[in-house]
Formats: C-alpha cells, sequence, structure tokens
C-alpha cells in the first residue's frame, strides 16, 4: 500500500463523515435559522392531467385574491405579511397528491393547505395535514365521507353531495308541481370512477323515498372513445328525466351523439362538473343550450348580491369568462382565509384553527348563494346551499329554488339544434 | 486475491447498507417519502423479475396481483378488524391462485412472446373492470382506509413514516435473499433453462408448464404483499390505482432499466427512475416534464445497454471499493 | 338494435385504421411501436391547427399529414429505432413506450391539457336513413380506412418496392442478398407506417376531441385489434377492427357500458384461445 491510496482512503471517509454532518444540519439546523415572515400557502390541486384545466381555474381565482390583498398591504393583523402561494400538483391522483402536501409542509413549511378538487385526492390529502395538524381548506369536494371521519383539522366551505344531489331532486319534485307533470322515472347517466358513483349512489339512495322510479343505471367508463351504444340504450328506455354525472369531455361527446342519434330527454339535469365548464358551451355554442345543472354559484346572481358581483366582475375583468360554481368556491375560500389570518393574528396552527371555529359569516358577506359560512363540531359549513341553474341563451340563468331564481326556466320540447 | 477483493465489495455493501439504515435521521420527510417508494419499487420490481425476468416470459399485468393483495387486506381490514399482517396472506394466497390460474391459461394456450404479454394486460383489465363494477369493495370509489393510531399490529404509522421505511427496507432485504436462493437453487436452475430454450429444456425433462405457473404464482404473492404495503401507506386503494396497465408499467420499468434477470436490477432501476421523476416533479414543476425524464431514460437505455444499467453500477461499484481498505485478509 | 350493430362496424372501421400502421411495422421490422397512437395524436394536433389556424377542413389534412408523417417516421427510424433492433423485442416496446411518454408529455408542456374539438358543419352533420343515423364523419373515416387499407394492399402486393417490402419481412437475410438496401426498407416502412398513424389522426379528428394523452385511449385497444385480426397482416387489421368494434358497441348495449373494457377483452382471450393466429393470420 502507498502513501497516496492512504491519504485517499482518509480523505474519502472525512468526506463521508462531514457530508453526514451536513446533511443533519440541514435537515434540522438551517430551517430554524432563517425567518419566515410571509404567510405560506400551500395550494394543492391538480394543475396537470385530466382534470388541469379545472386546477389551474381555481388557482386562478385564489390567486386573484392574494395579490389584491397584497396589493392593499398584506394581513394587517400580522403587520402587514405578505401571502404566499404554493402550488403543488397532484396530478388528480391520490397517492401523488399526498406526497405533494407532505413536500408542502414539511419542506415549504406551508401554515395552511387547500385543496384537492376530487374527493379521493382530498381524502389523502387532508390525511396528511390531520398528520401534521396544519389546517386544511376543503372548498370544493363534495363526497359525504369527508368531514366524518374524525378529523380536527379538516374545513369544508361546500355543501357536499347528500345535500347539492338531493337538490337535483328536489327540484324535479318542484318543477313537476309547477308544470302540473310526473316525472317519475328516471334514468341515470355517470361516469364510472368515484365522483360519478358518489352521485349516481345518493340519488339512488334518494330518489325512491320520494316516489321516483330509476329505470336506468347506466355507468360509463370515463374517456369512452365512442358514447353510441350509451345513447342508444338511452333511446331504448322510456324516461322522463335523464340525469347525468359527466366530466367535460364526455359531457361534450355526449350531447354530440345525442345530436346524431336524435335523442332528446323530457327533462335533463347534470350533476355540475363537465357541464358547467365555460369550455362546454364554448365547444358545442348553440347544441348546449337547454340543460340543467345543480350548481353551488351562478354569474347572474350578481345582480341581487354585492359579493357575488364584486367577485366575478374581477374574475371576469382578468380572465374574460364568468366563474363557475368551482372557481367561485375557490374565490370565496380565499377570501375566508383572508379573514381568518387577520383574525388569527398569529402564524399558529392551534390560532389558526380558533379563528376557523369562530368563523360566522352570514349571508351578505358570502361571495356565494349561501347562508354564510360556519363550521360544524365535524368542520363542515352548515350554512351552504346550492341552486339549480339552465343554461339559457349562452348564458348560465339560475331557476331555481323558485324564491332566488333570475328568470323563468325554459322546459324545451325541441332540442336546441331542431 | 479473490479473497482480498471480496473484503473490499463486503465493506462497500455494509456501508451502504449502514447509510441505508441511518437515511432517516438525515433527510427531510419528502426525502423519506421518495427513499419508501423506490424500495417498495424495488421490491415489485424484484417480485416481478422473479416471475418473468427469469423465464423470460415477461407479464405487463403484474398490477392485478398487487391489486389484489391490496384489497384483500384492506378489506378483510374494514370489513372483520383483521390485522393486516394477516390480511397480506390471505392477499398472497388469492394472488397466487390469481396467478395460477394466469398461468394455466396462458401457458396451456402456448402463448408467446408478445401474445403473452397482451393476453396479461387483457387478464388484469377484467379483473380491474370487475372491481369497477363491484359495489362490496367500493366500485370506482375503492377503498379508503379508516386511521388509527401509530401501530404495528395494524400497520399504520403517522408521526413519522419511519415505520414504512424499515418495513420495506427488510421487504426488500427479505425478497432480494430470497431472489438468491431460488436462483441458486433446482428451481432457479429450472427457470433460466426455460428462459433459454424452452424445447431444450423440454427435451431434458423438465416440465416446462409447471415452472412456468409456478413462477407467476411466486410472483404473484409476492406482489401483492407489495400491494398491502401500498395500501397501508397511501391508505386509499381504487381499481384505477392498483390495477391499471400505467401501475403495470411503473412496476417493470425499474426491473428493465436496471437489468432483468439479475438480482441487482430492479433495485437499480427503481433506484434510479424514481427518485429522479419524484424530484422533477417536486421541483421542476409539473407539466409532465418527469415523464419526459423517466421516457427519455428509457429510450437511452434501450439503445446504450438493452440488458439494464447493472453492468455499469456494477462496475462503478467496484471502482468504489477498491478506494476501501481491507478488513481482514483471509 | 340495428343502429347499434352500424355504429359499432364503423367504430370497428376506426379502431383498424389506427392499427393498419402498426401491423405494417410490426409485419415488416418485428418491432411493437408502443408510440403509434401517441404520433396519432400529433397527427390530430397538427389536424386541429391546421383547421383553427389556417382553415384547412380536416380531410384536406390529410394530405399535409401524409407527407410530414411520413418524414417524421423516417427520420424517427434511421435515429432511434434503428438503434434499438439489436435489443430484445421486449425491451424495444418499452423503449417504444418511453418514447410515447416523452411525446404526450412535451404535446402536453406545448399545448396545455385543454381539450380542442374541431366543429365546423361538416364535423357536425348526420346520415339519417331508414331509420338508422349516421354521423357522417364517421362514416367517411370508415370509408377512408378501408381504402387505406386497400391501397396499403396493393401496393404491397403490386409495386417492385412493395415486393422489395415483402422480401425483407420474410428473411433480412434473403433480402440483402437479393441486393435490397434492408436498412432503406426498414426506414421506409417505418414511415409509412407513421404516415398511417397520420391519416387516422386527421380522420378521427373530425368526431373526437384532441387531448395529449388520446393516445392512451387506443393504445390498448389497438394491441387487441392486431392481435385478433392476425399480426403483421395489414389486411387483418379490418377484421380485427370489425370483431373488437362489434364486441364493444353490441356489448355495452346488452350488458351495460360499464363492463365495455372487460367485453372487449374477454373476446380478444377468446380468439387467442381458439384461434391464436388471429382471424386471418398466417405467420408471426
Amino acid at each position: 500500500m502507498s502513501l497516496a491510496s492512504k491519504k485517499v482512503r482518509y480523505g474519502i471517509v472525512a468526506v463521508v463523515i462531514v457530508a453526514i454532518i451536513v446533511g443533519i444540519s440541514y435537515g434540522y439546523v438551517i430551517p430554524t435559522l432563517t425567518p419566515k415572515p410571509t404567510v405560506k400557502v400551500g395550494l394543492v390541486w391538480p394543475v396537470t392531467g385530466a382534470q388541469a384545466l379545472i386546477g389551474r381555474d381555481q388557482v386562478n381565482a385564489f390567486t386573484l385574491v392574494v395579490d389584491e390583498v397584497n396589493n392593499a398591504g398584506g394581513i394587517k393583523s400580522l403587520g402587514g405579511s405578505k401571502i404566499e402561494l404554493v402550488v403543488g400538483d397532484t396530478k388528480g391522483d391520490p397517492k401523488t397528491g399526498a406526497a405533494e402536501a407532505e413536500r408542502l409542509i414539511t419542506e415549504t413549511k406551508v401554515h395552511v393547505l387547500v385543496g384537492s378538487y376530487g374527493s379521493a385526492v382530498t381524502a389523502t390529502t387532508s390525511e396528511v395535514a390531520e398528520r401534521y395538524g396544519v389546517p386544511f381548506l376543503n372548498p370544493d369536494s363534495t363526497s359525504p365521507s369527508l368531514h366524518v371521519r374524525g378529523f380536527k383539522w379538516f374545513f369544508r366551505t361546500t355543501p357536499h353531495d347528500e345535500l347539492l344531489v338531493k337538490n337535483m331532486v328536489d327540484f324535479v319534485v318542484d318543477l313537476g308541481k309547477k308544470e302540473g307533470k310526473s316525472f317519475k322515472k328516471i334514468a341515470i347517466v355517470y361516469e364510472n370512477t368515484l365522483w360519478g358513483t358518489d352521485s349516481a349512489k345518493v340519488i339512488k339512495e334518494y330518489a325512491p323515498k320520494l316516489g321516483f322510479e330509476i329505470v336506468l343505471d347506466m355507468a360509463y367508463p370515463a374517456n369512452a372513445v365512442d358514447l353510441s351504444s350509451e345513447v342508444l340504450k338511452l333511446k331504448a328506455t322510456p324516461h322522463d328525466v335523464l340525469m347525468q354525472a359527466s366530466y367535460l369531455s364526455d359531457a361534450i361527446l355526449f350531447t354530440r351523439t345525442f345530436k346524431t342519434q336524435g335523442y332528446w330527454p323530457k327533462l335533463w339535469v347534470a350533476n355540475d362538473a363537465g357541464h358547467i365548464h365555460p369550455d362546454y358551451v364554448g365547444t358545442l355554442g348553440k347544441d348546449a343550450y337547454f340543460v340543467f345543472s345543480r350548481e353551488v354559484f351562478c354569474a347572474d346572481l350578481g345582480a341581487g348580491k354585492d359579493a357575488i358581483k364584486k367577485a366575478n366582475d374581477a374574475f371576469r375583468a382578468k380572465y374574460q369568462k364568468d366563474m363557475d360554481g368551482t372557481m367561485a368556491r375557490s374565490y370565496t375560500a380565499a377570501t375566508l382565509l383572508v379573514d381568518i389570518l387577520e383574525r388569527a393574528g398569529s402564524l399558529k396552527p392551534d390560532d389558526i384553527r380558533k379563528a376557523l371555529i369562530a368563523t360566522d359569516w352570514s349571508e351578505p358577506k358570502v361571495s356565494m348563494p349561501w347562508k354564510g359560512i360556519k363550521f360544524d363540531e365535524n368542520g363542515q359549513n352548515v350554512r351552504g346551499l346550492g341552486i339549480i341553474t339552465e343554461l339559457i341563451d349562452g348564458k348560465w340563468r339560475t331557476i331555481w329554488p323558485f324564491e332566488v331564481a333570475t328568470t323563468t326556466y325554459v322546459l324545451s320540447e325541441k332540442p336546441p339544434w331542431a | 486475491m479473490v479473497a482480498f477483493q471480496m473484503s473490499q465489495r463486503r465493506l462497500l455493501f455494509i456501508i451502504l447498507v449502514a447509510v441505508a439504515l441511518l437515511l432517516p435521521a438525515v433527510v427531510t420527510p419528502f426525502i423519506l417519502h421518495v427513499a419508501i417508494m423506490v424500495g417498495l419499487f424495488a421490491y415489485l420490481g424484484s417480485a416481478w423479475n422473479l416471475g418473468c425476468g427469469y423465464t423470460g416470459k415477461l407479464s405487463w399485468g403484474h398490477s392485478a396481483f398487487m391489486g389484489l393483495g391490496a384489497y384483500a387486506s384492506t378489506a378483510l381490514y374494514m370489513f372483520y378488524a383483521v390485522t393486516p399482517w394477516i390480511g397480506a396472506i390471505a392477499g398472497m394466497i388469492i394472488a397466487a391462485a390469481f396467478g395460477t390460474l394466469v398461468g394455466v391459461i396462458c401457458f396451456r394456450l402456448g402463448l408467446k412472446g408478445h401474445y403473452f404479454v397482451i393476453a396479461t394486460i387483457a387478464l388484469a383489465e377484467i379483473l380491474r373492470v370487475t372491481f369497477i363494477n363491484w359495489p362490496v369493495v367500493g366500485g370506482a370509489w375503492g377503498l379508503l382506509m379508516p386511521i388509527v393510531r401509530d401501530s404495528l399490529y395494524y400497520f399504520q404509522f403517522h408521526s413519522s413514516r419511519l415505520g414504512y421505511y424499515y418495513i420495506i427496507l427488510a421487504m426488500l432485504v427479505a425478497i432480494l435473499y430470497l431472489e438468491r436462493r431460488i436462483i441458486k437453487s433446482k428451481l432457479g436452475y429450472y427457470f433460466i433453462a426455460i428462459k433459454d430454450d424452452e424445447d431444450m429444456a423440454e427435451s431434458l425433462g423438465i416440465n416446462a408448464f409447471k415452472y412456468k405457473v409456478i413462477a407467476t404464482a411466486i410472483s404473484a404473492a409476492l406482489t401483492a404483499f407489495g400491494g398491502t404495503f401500498y395500501a397501508q401507506y397511501v391508505l386509499y386503494i381504487s381499481p384505477d390505482t392498483v390495477m391499471a396497465v400505467g401501475v403495470s408499467t411503473e412496476i417493470l420499468m425499474g426491473a428493465v432499466v436496471g437489468g432483468m434477470a439479475t438480482i441487482g436490477g430492479p433495485v437499480v432501476g427503481a433506484a434510479i427512475i424514481h427518485p429522479i421523476m419524484e424530484l422533477t416533479r417536486a421541483y421542476v414543476g409539473g407539466r409532465g416534464l418527469d415523464y419526459v425524464v423517466a421516457g427519455l431514460l428509457t429510450v437511452g437505455v434501450a439503445v446504450l445497454r438493452p440488458h439494464g444499467v447493472i453492468g455499469w453500477v456494477e462496475k462503478t461499484f467496484d471502482a468504489f471499493a477498491s478506494y476501501l481498505p481491507e478488513v481482514a485478509r483471509s | 338494435m340495428a343502429q347499434v350493430i352500424v355504429s359499432s362496424i364503423l367504430l370497428g372501421g376506426i379502431y383498424a385504421l389506427v392499427a393498419v400502421g402498426f401491423n405494417l411495422i410490426y409485419g415488416v421490422m418485428d418491432v411493437i411501436n408502443c408510440a403509434q397512437a401517441d404520433m396519432m395524436m400529433i397527427a390530430m394536433y397538427v389536424t386541429y391547427w391546421s383547421f383553427a389556424l389556417y382553415g384547412v377542413h380536416p380531410l384536406l389534412a390529410i394530405f399535409i399529414n401524409i407527407p410530414l408523417f411520413f418524414t417524421i417516421g423516417f427520420f424517427a427510424q434511421k435515429l432511434i429505432i434503428d438503434r434499438l433492433l439489436g435489443a430484445p423485442q421486449f425491451i424495444q416496446a418499452v423503449a417504444t413506450i418511453g418514447m410515447g411518454y416523452v411525446i404526450q408529455n412535451m404535446a402536453l408542456l406545448v399545448w396545455k391539457e385543454d381539450y380542442r374539438m374541431i366543429l365546423n358543419p361538416y364535423t357536425e352533420s348526420t346520415l339519417r336513413f331508414t331509420g338508422i343515423n349516421l354521423s357522417v364523419p364517421l362514416l367517411v373515416s370508415y370509408i377512408g380506412s378501408l381504402a387505406v387499407v386497400a391501397a396499403l394492399y396493393v401496393f404491397l402486393k403490386k409495386t417492385d418496392l412493395g415486393v422489395a417490402i415483402r422480401a425483407t419481412s420474410e428473411s433480412r437475410e434473403a433480402a440483402a442478398l437479393m441486393g435490397i438496401n434492408v436498412k432503406r426498407v426498414y426506414a421506409i416502412v417505418f414511415g409509412v407506417g407513421v404516415a398511417c398513424a397520420g391519416i387516422a389522426g386527421a380522420f378521427i379528428s373530425t368526431f373526437y376531441y384532441t387531448y395529449p394523452m388520446v393516445g392512451t385511449a387506443f393504445l390498448l385497444k389497438m394491441f387487441v385489434v392486431v392481435v385478433v385480426g392476425g399480426c403483421g397482416d395489414v389486411l387483418a387489421s379490418v377484421a380485427g377492427g370489425l370483431t373488437i368494434g362489434l364486441a364493444e358497441g353490441v356489448g355495452a348495449f346488452l350488458l351495460g357500458p360499464s363492463w365495455k373494457e372487460a367485453i372487449y377483452q374477454s373476446v380478444f382471450l377468446l380468439v387467442l384461445a381458439l384461434r391464436p393466429q388471429g382471424i386471418f393470420g398466417g405467420g408471426k
């Protein structure tokens, strides 16, 4: 053994030891040395993948509010701290969402997490937040199973499917009374991933209790190449109401296939998502008219409520389109978050949580057609409401509950392309 | 001379093992997560390798076995409060049964080469669609695992992911050891004979059909255990997340890039692909760049080193080893 | 019910169109090109942008796509695929999957994830015929795919180049001995195969929406169609497409769409069991 190789050997050992020491200090020491003056908020949404359009829109809506607040001087009770948004991409996948949530919490050290659209993804991301004791704000996932897990840190502003899907059925009942018609037979068509299946489940549980008969229960594979068989099955089954839960691409393909196959339901109520997305009417134009949808928001309600008008005008000014329910809920969650941070006056998780629990927003304050925001012991907002909208003349109009309707509905016997 | 070199390699190996054991102490939880994922796919890739790499019968439907394992243990836990450890065994048995079925169908039909590959995809897809339409196990929704306190018995750890890390490390070591034993045994000899020339092996009296089915069943059972681990780690499973073709691709990619029919191959492959993908996604931002990188890597490896990068890695390993002092003369 | 069958047949024709190029490449070069469907996706984008930016009718775009994609395929073969030929077939397949990933995600990076659809009177039109509704774009694409298959068949059987290609697919060595430039043949074949994907893309964009991941929707089906019809046989693509289209359409109508995928996969397995070489397959 030569002297040179002895030096090399000791050199390597020394390097390895130093590397380990540096590694430990990087992990533990450095973070505590640098102070953090900004409020870090993690947005965990699908910004790539099949739901990327929706994820991006939500990020935009949220950013709109935060930019406005930052420009006006930040969070006053925190000495003018600005809010910094960090986006984690879930790709619409629960495992990835959880990994991103964990990364945002442990590496970026966010104080609050917001997300995550798809209910399965929210299930895992909020679980990560719960583990670390980070407040999790959920503006947009509607599965009824999310708030009953006994979580301390989970807070959901949106009403969930038990309420929203019931709206669909209640609407049909009301419509039947008003028209003096009977809409007894329901055909349910839904995409066969968790969201569609969930929506269908609620309809199947609730509708029969009100005297409806489910004559067709048809799940179809999402992103199907061709939907002729599905539409033909609809044509072959006599029914009064079509209730549909589809994402954007399927919604578009279905409507086109309706047109090709000459199918038009007597009454067609969609469950949000694909049908309410601006690109639905954007792509189909006139052919998209006359579909009803359960919704949580409609731009035309701005006429009656300032908070809604202000929100939609701001969004429209920047993005040249009206908000839909998902964007609006993201916007509203942002306004709520600002309010919470102001009231908490601190970035400690417990203080933020206390502020969340103490939330007591009344109707005029919330930029949604809700009675307000107040969380029950499960973290669920109990003042949320749903509406039914209809696509009339290229714009979505609120038509139910009839007391808040901005216009009368149109029940068209002929399809819009006739 | 030989003893001299072996102790150097052994020493380097021991150092690496020590690093692996101490890793959690010096990394952030996110890096730990990446390490756990690497461990999981190294494990799954090895399980795949056992059934496919050595026999030359390359399945692209292994997600079916993973899914079966995940569903079996999760369902038993959620509906009958059976600890996932026992549930995992049930899962392994079910997967082995399904694997045997797959093997019998495919090999009885004499399917070879790409016919076999597509057939495995078909069978996995049928299983996936069946689960989507089966409300008892949650249908398309899948199963959301209820969270309990940290518990080895119930296979969940929350205050830190450390438990998962050491378990997957143990699983990996176990499967590598098992692999080594099988390869050096008569069974392994039969597998490789079948891969090299099946007709020749038959003429030597080896019942190719029987051993191909055995290989599939063993591989299936081991993959299923990985499925249980996944379920306990992510705490949510659905047909699209554990039984899809994309998952099968993820499983075999590591083995292919690293080197099929070698013990270290799947480990090396997983260790290369997964960290690059996770870190690309996290730090360079979404937009699918991580898949671009994975794709480029795969093409690059196929062009430059079709038998996997394990050859390179071994050379590097030896180079490092030569710097180490001898620990003992033989 | 007649409507169901007709719609299913039309659908089957489309699958055949996607599979034709793949079959050609596989038949001659023994290469499994998993990126075929993704090339089709790029073709759909080219067609879409020609329409959106320059008002080119999608059917006319076919004449843009053919030379464009032939060139792409030709050079792709020379630069990449050729290097892969030494590797085991499975590795080749995995590598082409890698290529597919790259293509898909580069498309995602550049064009984002929005769905794009070509809307003009042509793509909206329907033919109503003795109680059966036919979507015109679908019908035209069906006829188009038959035409492509026929053209390829004639090309392979009657032209000198076609004969050279068939000779090479029988045996590289023999072909080389006869003075055929095997490397060039391979490049041409790959070019033609990808050009077929280009044609398919143009046709499909007349009735389906374009997005970066659309390739994956077609890929699995394409494999099944190829095997059911007969690997490597261009004509067989039609048979395979028809079978799978019918299995899917009729099966979905009778058993429920949620089982669609399981149904055609089962038919596939049945064919494998009863007639492994495919309905028309004779060779590989």
